[in-house]
């Protein structure tokens, strides 16, 4: 409902005439187990982010880059289905109204302030687990989460 | 004819004696039914008892693997155990969720005999969240005697070394308990 306003305002807002349809709503159930792949759109957009933020704020990715692709894949699932990258490393009661929020929505507000990941995205040098890259391949996301 | 049969017939009483004891058998069987209902009680209390008992059974560790349960296993593979249990929290796309696994899973192996490991999918149990407020994951919650250990839980990625301390520290107050 609240995606369906949101895209009428927004196609208002740019004069696209009312023949433009709601964009496609995203494929799938609404918080069941979150065990479908996400789209390659959303992966590819969340990929190239993730490796921009890491540099912006000089912080590494994880030695375990299947930690890194398993992420990226949540931030994508969930754009695809909330319309927001929320991190997928914690409990909502109701996701919708907290991707609205915006707490949550990576980066959070604890990386932004204090670049805490809870998630092991972006780890900053001194933490155990960081790797000493920022960039990361689609095929290496593909590759560590093939068998999953 | 007759007499000549008569010795044959020797081997009646036997014959009769076995009519006998199937007339009494027989007879006996009413006097039998309560016996049969009771047997079939008995029966039934061993059905309820079956289905009781497995979690009970269960030793800990569950074979040394984490088992993957779901809300409606939760009471017997958890707040029934007699051994204590150690719950992970976890979700699909969560890194450091996939991070511990790992170490938690050779854990299992290694505290076969004293603690039982159970993962729970975050997403496929809503009830379960709710009533342990599990927010940031993977979360650990160490449960005995149906119970929450106070002060257990403990959120975020944790390295094998780490979780092997946090497992020695609830597993030796549980014994001196």
């Amino acid at each position: 409902m609240r995606a369906l306003q949101a895209s009428t305002s927004y196609s208002a807002g740019l004069g696209i005439s009312s023949v433009t349809a709601p964009p496609s709503r995203p494929r799938r159930r609404l918080g069941v187990v979150a065990k479908d792949e996400p789209t390659e759109k959303s992966i590819e957009i969340m990929r190239k982010f993730s490796e921009q933020y890491a540099r912006k704020s000089d912080t590494y990715f994880c030695v375990d880059k299947g930690v890194t692709s398993v992420v990226i894949k949540g931030l994508a699932e969930h754009r695809d289905t909330l319309g927001a990258p929320l991190c997928p490393c914690r409990h909502y009661d109701d996701k919708a109204a907290e991707a609205q929020q915006g707490f949550w929505n990576c980066p959070c507000v604890p990386m932004r302030e204090r670049k805490e990941c809870h998630c092991m995205l972006f780890l900053t040098p001194d933490n155990d687990f960081a790797g000493d890259e920022q960039a990361i391949t689609l095929e290496e996301i593909r590759e560590t989460t093939a068998n999953m | 004819m007759a007499i000549a049969f008569a010795p044959t017939s020797k081997p009646l009483p036997p014959v009769r004696a076995i009519t006998a004891a199937a007339s009494s058998a027989y007879n006996a069987s009413s006097s039998y039914t309560p016996c049969i209902s009771s047997f079939s009680n008995g029966s039934k209390i061993r059905l309820r008892n079956g289905r009781k008992s497995p979690p009970l059974l269960i030793k800990c560790g569950g074979g040394g693997a984490v088992q993957e349960i779901d809300e409606s296993q939760f009471d017997d593979v958890v707040l029934k155990s007699s051994c204590p249990v150690l719950v992970e929290f976890v979700a699909t796309w969560c890194g450091p969720c996939r991070l511990i696994a790992p170490a938690v899973q050779s854990l299992a192996k290694e505290y076969e005999s004293k603690l039982t490991i159970v993962k729970v999918d975050h997403d496929a149990n809503p009830g379960l969240i709710e009533e342990y407020k599990v927010y940031g994951l993977p979360a650990l919650i160490m449960f005995q005697n149906g119970k929450e250990i106070p002060e257990s839980r403990r959120e975020g990625a944790i390295s094998k070394a780490k979780l092997k301390e946090y497992i020695d520290k609830y597993l030796e107050s549980v014994s001196v308990v």
